[in-house]
């Protein structure tokens, strides 16, 4: 196991910022944390990290209590920052030097992993520019090649796609996937339901100083989503079907907008096949019929009571 | 040691990397010691040169004060009339000590110097500063049973440039001592990287293994360096362009300006470890500069003379005034007596702020 936390308990002053919480990261996956601003997660990467004393409970990272003097530990870390951690004086180049050079200490291997994060990131071109110079975009690829240039083996992105365009964020991406294919483990924290879901292989959904569940997409879904929606879309509208369909079995509710009908079922599987047979007895011809697969954010929804991005 | 140099240059591209930080850290500085010399260098000598002091003395104190100055052939010291003395720096008669308490408390003498050679003054200022050098020499010479005619003949307090000292030097020097506490600007920046309040460079080196103690040792390297490089350009900038004769080649400066530079960093380092905020952490580094620089005479000698009249202790105590003090009398006077008192204050000072800002970067947790 990379990282354990088990039963923690962090506090600030009366405020319980993580309660009895536990996690567990296990060696070459990307874990995500989702969870609305104020939930814990940024406390909870702090709290691993050994920046903040926790009341109770047990941390280890690679076997071991993180300490301030536990340098070999630290020295397998890399630490990605929610918000930019760069010096405006120095030019990309200088800061990934500054950066690394707090990891590794000879110079021509220092220069060698500069260059190569500088390579990962795509900012061959702005080597020498400013980070005031940079978009949004390329600042935050500067903030992310500071923390992984080193080449860790324990990666935390504390939202690093915050603010940035489309084509950085899937370049962001592509490069957090790269460095779990070359090994490293992942901690990533995101608003984004969508990159979450496409990055993470275990998802842990955190509200209220709590770890709620953890588990994979799916298993998360099956865990808790105990309806099923179905849309369907006919080739002649017909008055009385929307009757029809709220008689049938399981179904909860039934609307229609755009010529579409959402059939809303009770349960969560097998009800595809029931409303085929149900139009075929009726003598419909539909032009689309699919299951709407529930998003992260309906599991979220369903596990909290509330909308993400609240 | 390679990496400590390319650190070195990072920490300094950092402090000195904006136009505006290079105008508040080098010209600034520099602006200020020309303005200075422009308006005042006319004001240096003439001030001294018109003054005497006025004292009065027991008839037994007449001869220190009448020495200062070698007389063409020795005189009969029989038929010598003590009663009055006048010289280029001293004019006055004797008195009894009745009379010239009466005097001082009129303001009509400047001191009084009874026969066993102490110096009594209602109030403090160059005239006294002289006399109590003279008197201070006389009683080394007595103590050593000299004659008096070993006194420093050639050493004339108004003459020659290397020894005058006016009130306008007092300004000069206060300004110079504030510039030589410069490092404070730097080393006040260390905390910040270190102590993680909110700064997100701070929580990357924090997870780094990179020791603090690496990291405050590299911050107070580059504060020493840049504060050395600082003070050796205005001396340059003021002996050379401006071509004002404020420093003597003594080596006496060395202990002088490096205890003042490690004061400076370790002032810079203190408030940078204990005020959070970096708004008021600059504001207090302002502030705190200008209020020594301004008790010791930096806006005006006036103050400080007012200052020294009501509340001594706080020139004694005030680090910019011991450094002021102590480059005037090794630049302007030869005098070391209080050197190294001056020196081992301002290194209890230092070594003070040092623990208590390696206590804050080292407090625990958060």
């Amino acid at each position: 196991m990379v990282i354990q936390v088990e039963n923690l308990i962090k506090e600030f002053k009366e405020i319980r910022a993580l309660d009895s919480f536990n996690l567990e990261l296990k060696e070459g996956e990307i874990l995500g944390l989702i969870g609305p601003n104020g939930s814990g997660k940024s406390t909870l990467l702090l709290s691993i990290l050994g920046i903040y004393a926790f009341e109770k409970g047990k941390i280890s990272v690679f076997n071991q209590e993180l300490k301030p003097n536990s340098y070999d530990i630290k020295r397998k870390i890399g630490y990605v920052p929610q918000d930019l951690a760069l010096f405006e004086e120095l030019t990309v180049y200088e800061n990934i030097d500054y950066f690394c050079g707090l990891y590794v200490r000879d110079r021509k291997k220092r220069k060698e992993l500069t260059e190569k994060a500088i390579a990962f990131v795509g900012l061959e071109k702005y080597k020498k520019f400013v980070p005031s110079k940079l978009s949004g975009g390329l600042a935050r690829r500067l903030n992310i090649a500071c923390g992984i240039a080193h080449e860790p083996t324990l990666i935390f992105l504390d939202e690093p796609t915050v603010a940035v365009d489309a084509q950085s964020r899937s370049f962001i991406l592509e490069g957090i996937k790269e460095l779990n294919r070359q090994g490293a483990s992942i901690i990533y924290t995101s608003h984004y339901l969508e990159e979450v879901e496409n990055l993470c292989d275990r998802i842990a959904i955190i509200d209220q100083g709590r770890n709620i569940i953890t588990g994979t997409y799916e298993e998360l879904r099956d865990s808790t989503i105990t309806t099923e929606i179905i849309k369907i879309t006919l080739l002649e509208e017909n008055a009385d079907i929307l009757k029809d369909l709220r008689n049938l079995s399981h179904v909860i509710d039934v609307t229609i907008k755009d010529s579409e009908y959402t059939v809303k079922f009770d349960n969560p599987k097998s009800n595809v096949a029931n409303i085929v047979q149900f139009l075929k007895e009726k003598g419909l011809t539909y032009l689309k019929l699919y299951t709407e697969v529930p998003s992260l954010n309906d599991v979220f929804l369903e596990l909290t009571g509330k909308e993400l991005r609240d | 040691m390679r990496r400590i140099l390319t650190y070195i240059r990072y920490e300094l591209k950092v402090f000195l990397g904006s136009y505006t930080n290079m105008f508040w850290m080098i010209a600034f500085p520099l602006l200020l010691m020309s303005i200075f010399i422009i308006f005042f260098a006319d004001f240096r000598f003439h001030e001294v040169e018109i003054e005497k002091a006025s004292v009065a003395y027991h008839e037994e104190a007449f001869l220190p004060l009448y020495f200062v100055e070698a007389p063409k052939e020795l005189p009969n010291m029989a038929t010598l009339d003590k009663t009055s003395i006048e010289n280029s720096l001293f004019q006055g008669k004797a008195m009894t000590e009745e009379q010239a308490l009466k005097a001082l408390k009129n303001e009509k003498i400047d001191g009084y110097v009874d026969e066993e050679l102490r110096l009594v003054i209602s109030r403090n200022g160059i005239s006294q500063m002289i006399m109590d050098e003279v008197l201070t020499t006389s009683k080394q010479i007595a103590k050593l049973n000299l004659p008096y005619t070993a006194y420093d003949f050639d050493r004339s307090y108004t003459e020659s440039i290397d020894e005058e000292y006016s009130p306008i030097d007092v300004v000069f020097y206060a300004l110079f001592a504030m510039i030589s506490l410069y490092g404070a600007y730097l080393s006040g920046t260390i905390g910040n990287r270190l102590i993680v309040r909110g700064q997100s460079i701070a929580l990357r080196n924090a997870t780094s293994p990179t020791s603090k103690a690496w990291q405050v040792m590299i911050g107070v390297a580059t504060s020493f360096l840049w504060s050395l490089f600082l003070v050796a350009l205005t001396v340059v900038y003021v002996e050379f362009i401006l071509k004002q004769h404020f420093f003597s080649p003594d080596v006496n400066n060395i202990p002088l300006i490096v205890s003042a530079l490690v004061f400076g960093i370790s002032w810079g380092l203190f408030l940078g470890t204990v005020i959070k905020k970096e708004s008021l952490q600059t504001t207090a580094l302002i502030g705190s500069l200008l209020i020594m620089a301004g008790i010791s005479g930096m806006f005006s000698n006036d103050i400080r003379i007012l200052l020294q009249r009501s509340f001594p202790s706080l020139i004694q105590f005030n680090p910019v005034s011991r450094i002021g003090d102590e480059l005037i009398k090794v630049n302007m006077l030869g005098n070391y007596s209080t050197l190294s008192s001056t020196v081992l204050l301002l290194a209890a000072y230092s070594g003070v702020l040092i623990v208590v800002s390696i206590l804050c970067v080292r407090r625990k947790k958060a």
